[in-house]
C-alpha cells in the first residue's frame, strides 16, 4: 500500500466526515435539546443535493444553487418543526414514528419525480490541484475549505454570540432557562430552522461529490445519529469529535477489512464507546 | 391495553371465543376456498405477521420500539434454509427441528442485543440499534457469496405438506394460532403487567425492585423469536431467501401493520398485516408507485389521529382521544395537573 | 457508646436506647455535587417502628438523603446501613429489594394499568426471588385490595390511574409501597399539592400504617408532621441542625431561626 494510496483514501474519508458533521450538528442540538431523534433529517439532507441538481438542472448556477438550499430547507424546517411540536407534546415515540412517516413519504416522492436512479451534478471546479504532493480534486478541497469555515463560523456563534449563550443554557438546563426568561420554545424552534438549513447546505455542498439518489438520506441520517450518540449530544465539540471517531474509524477499518466489516467495526466501537461514556465523549 | 382496562373482562372472552371460531373456519375453510396462488400469498403474509406480532408485543405492551425486526425474521430464513441446504443430516423430514431452531436463534440474538443495549444505558436511541442490526446483517449477507449465498440467495426445497392443496396453510394457521396462545397467555400474566409498567413508567417499575432490563431484553427476545419463527417458515414456504430478507424496508413495513392494526392487542397487528399487505398487493398494481406515499400517508394519520389502530377503534372509539400510542398523555394529564 | 453520646451532645439528638440496632442507619454520609455540600456528614438512625420526620427548608437536602439511601445517588462518603448490613451505594432496585420502600414525591403511578393492578404490580414483586417466576400465576389480588381499602381506594380499584384525582394518586402511591411489603418505608412529601382536609385524611393514613412498620416522612409542613412523627430530624444545608420531639424541636432556637424563624423575620 503505498503513501499516495493511504493518504487519499483518509482525504476522502476526510472529506465526508466534514459533511457528516454538518448534518450532524444539526441534529446534536435538536437531540440535546429536545430529545426527539428526527427521522426525517436525512431528508433535508438530500433535498439539498437535490435543490442543487433542480437549478443547475435548468441552466443556474451552482453556487446560487448553494446558497438556495439552505434558505429553502430552513424554510421547510420552520414548517416542519411547527407540524412537529404539537406531535411532540404527546410523546417521543410519536415524534419519531411522524417524523419518520413524514421522511418516507418525502423518499417517496422523491422517487417518483427524479426517480430512483442517482443523479449526478457536475463538479462546479473540475480538475486538481497538488496537494502534499498529491493530485488532489480541487473541488474537495475547497468544499473542506467551506465546511470548516462554517464550521468555525458555528462555533463562534455558540460560544460568543447572545443566541448561542441561550442555546446552551436552555440545552444545560432547560427548566433553569425557562425560569430566567429565556423562551426555550423559541430557541428550539431557531435552532430546528439552523439545523435543517444547516444539513440542506451540506447536501448541496456534497452533491457533485456523490450520486444523487432518493435513499441515500437515511444512510448520512444513521451515520450522523451514531455521530451524536458517540460524540455527545448538544455540543458542537462533541459533534466533531464524533465526526472523527466515526468518519475516521470506518476510514482507518477500511483498510484492514472489507467495507462491511468496516461498518459492522464501527458499530461496535459505537457501543463500546457508548458503554463506557453514555453521554457522549464531550459532555454537556 | 385490552385486558388491563377493567369492564373489558367479558367482552374479551366474548371477542376471544369469536376468534377461536374464525380460526377454527379458516383452518378448515380456507385452503378449500382460495386458488393456490392466494393460498400462497396469504401463506407468505401470514409469515410476516408473526413479525407483527412480536413487534405488537414488545412495542404495543412494552414500549420498545424497533424499526429492525425483519433481521430476527431473516435469521430465521437463514437459518433454516443454511441447515437444510448445508448441513448434512437435515432435511426438510426434521422440520419441527428446523423451526425450532430458527425460532431459538433468532430469538437469543434478539435478547443479546437488547441486553447488551439496555446495560450499556442505551435508551430511547435503541431503535437506532434495531435500525443498524438489519441494515448490518443485510449487508452482511450480500457480501458473503460462498458462505452465504450472497445476493443470490439460497434456494431450499419447498415443504410439501401432504393432503388437499393448501396443506401448508393449514399448518401455518394452526402454528399461527399457537404462538398467539402463547403471547396472549404471557400478557395476561403477571409478566403482561410489568410489561405495561415498563411502558407507563420503567423508573418506578425498577424502584419497586424489578429487573427491567432483564425484562425488557426478555420480550424483546420473544418478539425476536416470533419473527425467527415467522422467516423458518418463510423459508419452508417459498423455498428460497435472499438478502432482502433482512428488508430493511420491511421492518419499517411492520412497524406500519401494528400500529394501522391496533397498538397495544395482538389480534391488531395480524389483521393489520394481511389487510395492509393484501391491500398493497391489489391496489400497488393501480396506484403503482403512489401505493407507499398513500401508506406513508395513512400511517401518520393513524399516528397521530387514531392510535388504537383498527381494532381499537372499532371497539373502543373513545379511546383514541384519551389515549395515544403509548398511553402517555394520560400521564401529561397526570402532570398537569401539579 | 461513646461515639454516640458524643454525637447526641454535639447535635442534641434523641439516642435510641442502648442495645437497640437502629433498623436504618446512615454515619457520616455526604454528597458533594461539585463545590456544593448537598448532604454534609449525616448521622442518622431510625429505629424499628418509629414514624421519624425529616425536615428542613428548601435544599436542606432532605430528597438527597432518601436518594442518597435508597441507590438513586452515591454518597460522596459515609455509608448506610440496613438492619445492620451495609447498603451504600446498592442499585433502587436491590434497596428496594432489601425492604426499603420509597414513595415518591412526584406520583409516578402507571396511567393506563387500573388502579388495582397498579397495586398489584407493587405486590408481585416479593414473591419473586427471581423474574422468571412472573409467568406463574400470582395470588397477590387479595393483598392488593387488602392495601387498597387500607388507603381507602378500594372503590376505585377498576378505575385507570391516570383517571385519578392528585389526592387519590398519592394515596395510589402509598398503596404502591405498602404492596411492595417493605419493613421501610420511605415518605417524600407526601401531602405534597393537597388541600387541608386531603392533608387530615393522609396523617390519619401515616398513623395507621405505622403499626408494623418504620416509617420516615419529609415534609414541607410542620403541622402534619407534628401530628404523626415521634421524633424529628431537622436538616438544614446538608446538615443535621437538631433532633428531638415536635415540641422541643419548635422550641429549638437554632431550628426557629433557620425555618421557622423566617416567618417571624417577616412580620417584623
Amino acid at each position: 500500500m503505498d503513501s499516495s494510496f493511504v493518504l487519499r483514501q483518509l482525504f476522502g474519508g476526510l472529506t465526508l466526515s466534514f459533511i457528516l458533521v454538518l448534518v450532524a450538528l444539526g441534529l446534536s442540538v435538536i437531540f440535546g435539546l429536545m430529545r426527539i431523534l428526527n427521522m426525517a433529517h436525512g431528508e433535508f439532507f438530500i433535498l439539498g443535493a437535490y435543490v442543487v441538481v433542480w437549478i443547475t438542472s435548468a441552466g443556474g448556477n451552482f453556487w446560487v444553487a448553494v446558497l438556495a438550499a439552505p434558505i429553502a430547507l430552513g424554510l421547510a424546517g420552520y414548517v416542519f418543526q411547527k407540524g412537529l411540536l404539537r406531535a411532540l407534546q404527546r410523546d417521543p415515540n410519536v415524534a419519531l414514528l411522524v417524523t419518520w412517516g413524514v421522511g418516507m413519504i418525502v423518499r417517496q416522492t422523491l422517487q417518483i419525480i427524479m426517480g430512483p436512479a442517482g443523479l449526478y451534478v457536475l463538479s462546479p471546479f473540475p480538475g486538481s490541484v497538488s496537494v502534499f504532493g498529491m493530485q488532489y480534486p480541487l473541488y474537495r478541497v475547497v468544499m473542506m475549505g467551506i465546511s470548516a469555515g462554517i464550521f468555525v463560523l458555528l462555533v463562534f456563534l455558540y460560544l460568543r454570540s447572545r443566541f448561542g449563550l441561550r442555546l446552551r443554557a436552555t440545552i444545560h438546563n432547560r427548566e433553569m432557562a425557562s425560569a430566567i426568561g429565556i423562551n426555550v420554545e423559541r430557541v428550539a424552534a431557531t435552532s430546528f430552522v439552523m439545523g435543517s438549513s444547516l444539513a440542506g447546505l451540506a447536501g448541496a455542498l456534497v452533491s457533485p461529490l456523490i450520486p444523487v439518489a432518493p435513499l441515500t438520506g437515511l444512510t448520512y441520517l444513521i451515520k450522523s445519529f451514531f455521530i451524536v450518540v458517540v460524540g455527545g449530544a448538544g455540543h458542537l465539540l462533541g459533534t466533531l469529535a464524533g465526526g472523527i471517531v466515526i468518519g475516521g474509524g470506518e476510514s482507518v477499518f477500511q483498510f484492514f477489512v472489507n467495507p462491511v466489516m468496516a461498518e459492522m467495526l464501527v458499530f461496535f466501537m459505537a457501543l463500546v464507546i457508548v458503554g463506557i461514556r453514555p453521554q457522549g465523549l464531550i459532555k454537556v | 391495553m385490552i385486558g388491563l382496562i377493567p369492564g373489558l373482562r367479558k367482552k374479551l372472552a366474548v371477542q376471544g371465543f369469536v376468534l377461536a371460531l374464525v380460526v377454527g373456519a379458516a383452518i378448515a375453510v380456507l385452503p378449500l376456498v382460495l386458488g393456490r396462488f392466494h393460498t400462497e400469498l396469504l401463506g407468505t403474509y401470514l409469515t410476516y405477521s408473526f413479525v407483527a406480532l412480536g413487534l405488537g408485543v414488545s412495542f404495543g405492551y412494552c414500549g420498545v420500539i424497533s424499526l429492525g425486526q425483519f433481521a430476527f425474521f431473516g435469521v430465521g430464513a437463514y437459518t433454516v434454509a443454511l441447515l437444510v441446504t448445508r448441513v448434512a443430516g437435515f432435511g426438510l423430514e426434521h422440520v419441527p427441528l428446523l423451526v425450532l431452531t430458527g425460532t431459538i436463534l433468532a430469538g437469543l440474538f434478539g435478547f443479546l442485543v437488547a441486553y447488551v443495549s439496555f446495560f450499556l444505558k442505551i435508551g430511547s436511541l435503541f431503535v437506532l440499534v434495531t435500525i443498524t442490526v438489519g441494515i448490518l446483517l443485510q449487508k452482511f449477507t450480500i457480501a458473503q457469496l460462498d458462505l452465504l449465498g450472497g445476493i443470490n440467495g439460497i434456494t431450499l426445497p419447498r415443504w410439501i405438506v401432504p393432503g388437499p392443496g393448501g396443506g401448508f396453510l393449514r399448518i401455518l394457521i394452526g402454528i399461527l394460532a399457537v404462538t398467539f396462545l402463547v403471547l396472549w397467555l404471557a400478557v395476561r400474566a403477571p409478566f403482561g403487567k410489568v410489561m405495561a409498567g415498563i411502558r407507563d413508567a420503567e423508573g418506578r417499575v425498577e424502584s419497586l425492585g424489578y429487573n427491567t432490563i432483564l425484562i425488557k431484553s426478555f420480550t424483546f427476545g420473544l418478539s425476536a423469536a416470533a419473527a425467527g419463527l415467522g422467516g423458518a417458515l418463510y423459508a419452508m414456504l417459498t423455498g428460497f431467501v435472499s438478502p432482502s430478507v433482512f428488508g430493511f424496508v420491511q421492518s419499517f413495513n411492520a412497524v406500519i401493520w401494528v400500529v394501522v392494526g391496533g397498538l397495544g392487542t395482538l389480534v391488531g397487528p395480524l389483521l393489520g398485516t394481511v389487510l395492509v399487505n393484501f391491500a398493497q398487493f391489489y391496489l400497488s398494481a393501480w396506484l403503482l408507485n403512489y401505493w407507499t406515499l398513500a401508506v406513508g400517508l395513512l400511517f401518520i394519520v393513524a399516528v397521530l389521529f387514531f392510535p388504537r389502530g383498527l381494532v381499537g377503534t372499532i371497539s373502543r372509539p373513545e379511546t383514541n382521544r384519551q389515549a395515544d400510542l403509548t398511553g402517555r398523555s394520560l400521564r401529561r394529564g397526570q402532570e398537569k395537573r401539579r | 457508646m461513646a461515639e454516640r453520646l458524643e454525637a447526641e451532645s454535639r447535635t442534641g439528638s434523641v439516642p435510641c436506647a442502648p442495645g437497640d440496632s437502629p433498623v436504618l442507619e446512615t454515619r457520616g454520609l455526604t454528597r458533594r455535587f461539585g463545590g456544593l455540600l448537598a448532604v454534609h456528614d449525616v448521622d442518622f438512625q431510625v429505629s424499628e417502628g418509629e414514624i421519624r420526620g425529616v425536615i428542613g427548608p428548601n435544599g436542606a437536602g432532605k430528597t438527597t438523603l432518601f436518594n442518597l439511601i435508597t441507590g438513586y445517588l452515591k454518597p460522596s462518603s459515609g455509608r448506610v446501613f440496613f438492619r445492620g448490613q451495609e447498603i451504600t451505594g446498592g442499585s433502587p432496585r436491590r434497596v428496594a429489594r432489601r425492604g426499603i420502600a420509597r414513595k415518591f414525591q412526584i406520583t409516578q403511578v402507571f396511567p393506563t394499568l387500573s388502579v388495582l393492578d397498579n397495586v398489584v404490580l407493587a405486590a408481585q414483586q416479593r414473591r419473586h426471588r427471581s423474574s422468571l417466576w412472573l409467568f406463574a400465576p400470582c395470588r397477590v389480588r387479595g393483598v392488593a385490595e387488602e392495601v387498597l381499602s387500607d388507603v381507602h381506594l378500594l372503590e376505585k380499584s377498576r378505575s385507570l390511574a391516570g383517571s385519578l384525582s392528585h389526592g387519590e394518586q398519592q394515596r395510589l402511591e402509598l398503596g404502591l409501597v405498602l404492596a411492595t411489603g417493605a419493613a421501610v418505608l420511605l415518605l417524600d412529601e407526601p401531602t405534597a399539592g393537597m388541600s387541608v382536609e386531603e392533608r387530615a385524611g393522609m396523617a390519619e393514613l401515616v398513623l395507621s400504617l405505622a403499626e408494623k412498620r418504620t416509617l420516615v416522612v419529609t415534609e414541607h409542613d410542620f403541622d402534619f408532621i407534628k401530628q404523626v412523627a415521634t421524633t424529628i430530624t431537622v436538616l438544614n444545608k446538608g446538615e443535621k441542625l437538631a433532633e428531638g420531639t415536635a415540641d422541643k424541636i419548635a422550641c429549638d432556637p437554632r431550628v426557629r431561626e433557620c425555618y421557622l424563624g423566617r416567618e417571624d423575620a417577616r412580620d417584623q
